[in-house]
């Protein structure tokens, strides 16, 4: 057992894409709170296609990824809170139009290379045992940068994520703080992709904290469980695709989806057991009432 | 005392509370309000009532600044409204509200300080305190680290109450405070906007309860799209005034009184 551990840390790249798992696992639970509360999941598969022909243009430049992936990402984010105001596209419309049309710019870029099979593939779904020292280095700066903007901000992401009628009320600037939500989640997936890839980046973000959400009722508490969960199930992934010599970036969404449905049937109050249990014994008239049901309140 | 707080004392001597004047709102093409004028004194518990889509909602939020305002001024003593947001607390619909947030009820109370906390800091001890103070008011201090979907509609509604305490705000808009809570809520709730109106603050409710209006109310603004009458509720609820408010939509049961003898028929949707 004790092998099943220490064997595979003999390797460097092994060592490296054991941290860079637990960064990009953490700051994606946290993030992925916002994204699972906001219902920000489809915008948040969007960035991560839209910075697809960032990558390849960086690529053919042969520049830095994360800048070519950061530019396009912002720049669709920026696009779809334009193109949303317009009172006859609907926001997930908008996302829809971006999401496609740049996932094919990228496409089409990149099958200007020869030999772009092999390439298209490890964009996008990674590759977490390539990843470098500067890699590493520049996941613990964004992360530090991102969850640090977490912490200031806490009080007014919680407020305009909870209540943003009241946030206005209160004379916050809704649009900004809404944008600088966005800005950091952008951040977020840009900055894991390399590891893990455009299509599977969004299983970082939204798995680990919808278990969170099941397990705890209160944001920070949740947020903490997410990037926890978050960084276990990078670990487990990792070596699991060691042991078994399958994908890394895979075995860690397997890992982190199969531990979601564990906590969806077994969490303590929130979990299909437990409700199961409670069936019948607490269908009260202020439940009915205090879920919203149409009827209860009128 | 300070000469600010002297100043701000003489200015606010002798002005409504609230002043709403000539005000014009319009969602699209489709007009919500149109010159409506009204004055709120404070101390007071205002009722505005009116129809379904009369624009009760669309008034208290126009006063807070959640829809643009296409004409017309709002002042809060004496100064433009948007020059004086911490002195406005509003309490939302309860069904505008997304329940299944990860916040508990001291979160949700601990939320109206933020304003006075301001950006870059946390919550310090009086902000605490102020917390405590409004949860007792509200009686929620022994379940303060419920999560707010496991109250009942009363409490939720005592949550946002003990929020807007806490923000310790002058006036305070309610937006239909009352539906959805069982009669022992209703009573606690009227007890301490009466309360809050003594202790000097202005208390703006939309119900479409017209009879605990009538009962409760200082004041009643008769509303449809145009304020059809303002005023105390013994000469403002007239059976004229009440026709041209809610048109065919009102049965009146009885003559003379009021109250009980008022039902409106309203279509819930």
């Amino acid at each position: 057992m004790a092998d099943w551990l220490t064997d595979p840390l003999q390797f460097e790249f092994f060592q490296r894409a054991i941290y860079e798992l637990i960064l990009i696992g953490f700051l994606c639970g946290v993030v992925g709170s916002f994204v699972v509360l906001r219902g920000l999941a489809f915008i948040g598969d969007a960035i991560a296609h839209a910075v697809f022909p960032g990558l390849v243009i960086a690529f053919l430049l042969n520049k830095s990824f994360f800048a070519g992936g950061l530019i396009f990402g912002l720049l669709t984010t920026l696009l779809i809170a334009v193109v949303a105001r317009n009172r006859r596209v609907s926001e997930d419309t908008a996302i829809g139009i971006l999401f496609a049309g740049m996932f094919a710019l990228g496409v089409v870029l990149i099958s200007s290379v020869r030999t772009y099979t092999r390439d298209l593939s490890s964009f996008l779904i990674g590759n977490v045992l390539a990843i470098s020292s500067e890699d590493l280095l520049l996941t613990a700066i964004v992360a530090v940068i991102v969850l640090g903007l977490i912490a200031i901000f806490y009080k007014e992401l919680q407020l305009v994520s909870f209540d943003p009628i009241s946030a206005t009320a209160l004379g916050y600037p809704t649009f900004a703080l809404d944008l600088l939500l966005l800005a950091l989640i952008t951040l977020t997936i840009v900055v894991s992709i390399q590891a893990v890839g455009t299509v599977l980046v969004l299983a970082f973000l939204v798995t680990p904290a919808a278990s969170a959400r099941l397990l705890v009722d209160r944001l920070f508490p949740m947020m903490l469980v997410g990037g926890l969960l978050g960084a276990v199930n990078g670990v487990i992934g990792l070596y699991v695709s060691y042991h078994f010599d399958v994908a890394g970036g895979g075995s860690v969404v397997l890992v982190t989806t199969a531990v979601f449905f564990v906590v969806f049937a077994l969490a303590p109050n929130h979990g299909l057991l437990a409700r199961y249990m409670r069936r019948g014994t607490e269908m009260s008239t202020d439940d009915w009432s205090a879920r919203g049901v149409p009827g209860a309140t009128a | 005392m300070t000469q600010a707080v002297v100043e701000r004392q003489l200015a606010e001597a002798g002005r409504p509370a609230v002043e709403v004047d000539n005000l014009t709102v319009a969602y699209g093409s489709r007009s919500a309000l149109s010159g409506v004028n009204a004055h709120m004194e404070k101390g007071q518990i205002v009722g505005v009532i009116g129809p379904n889509g009369a624009g009760k909602s669309t008034l208290l939020k126009a006063i807070v600044g959640l829809v643009p305002v296409l004409a017309g001024t709002i002042t809060i003593h004496g100064k433009a409204a948007s020059k004086q947001r911490h002195e406005v607390a509003y309490v939302p619909q309860r069904e505008e509200v997304n329940w299944e947030f990860p916040v508990s009820v001291e979160d949700v109370v601990l939320m109206g300080r933020y304003g006075r906390i301001g950006w870059f800091r946390r919550a310090g001890s009086e902000d605490r305190r102020r917390v405590d103070e409004a949860l007792e008011m509200v009686d929620l201090a022994d379940i303060r680290d419920r999560h707010i979907n496991q109250l009942s509609g009363g409490q939720q509604q005592r949550v946002f109450l003990a929020r807007a305490l806490a923000q310790d705000a002058s006036v305070l808009l309610l937006d239909e405070p009352l539906s959805g809570v069982d009669a022992t809520s209703q009573e606690r709730i009227l007890q301490l906007l009466h309360d809050l109106a003594a202790a000097g603050r202005t208390v703006v409710m939309a119900t479409h309860d017209l009879s605990s209006a009538a009962c409760n109310c200082h004041c009643v603004c008769c509303l449809n799209h145009e304020m059809v009458a303002m005023g105390p509720p013994a000469e403002t609820l007239s059976k004229d005034n009440l026709h041209a408010t809610y048109g065919g939509q009102l049965l009146i049961l009885g003559e003379g009184e009021f109250e009980p003898a008022l039902e409106v028929h309203e279509h819930h949707g």
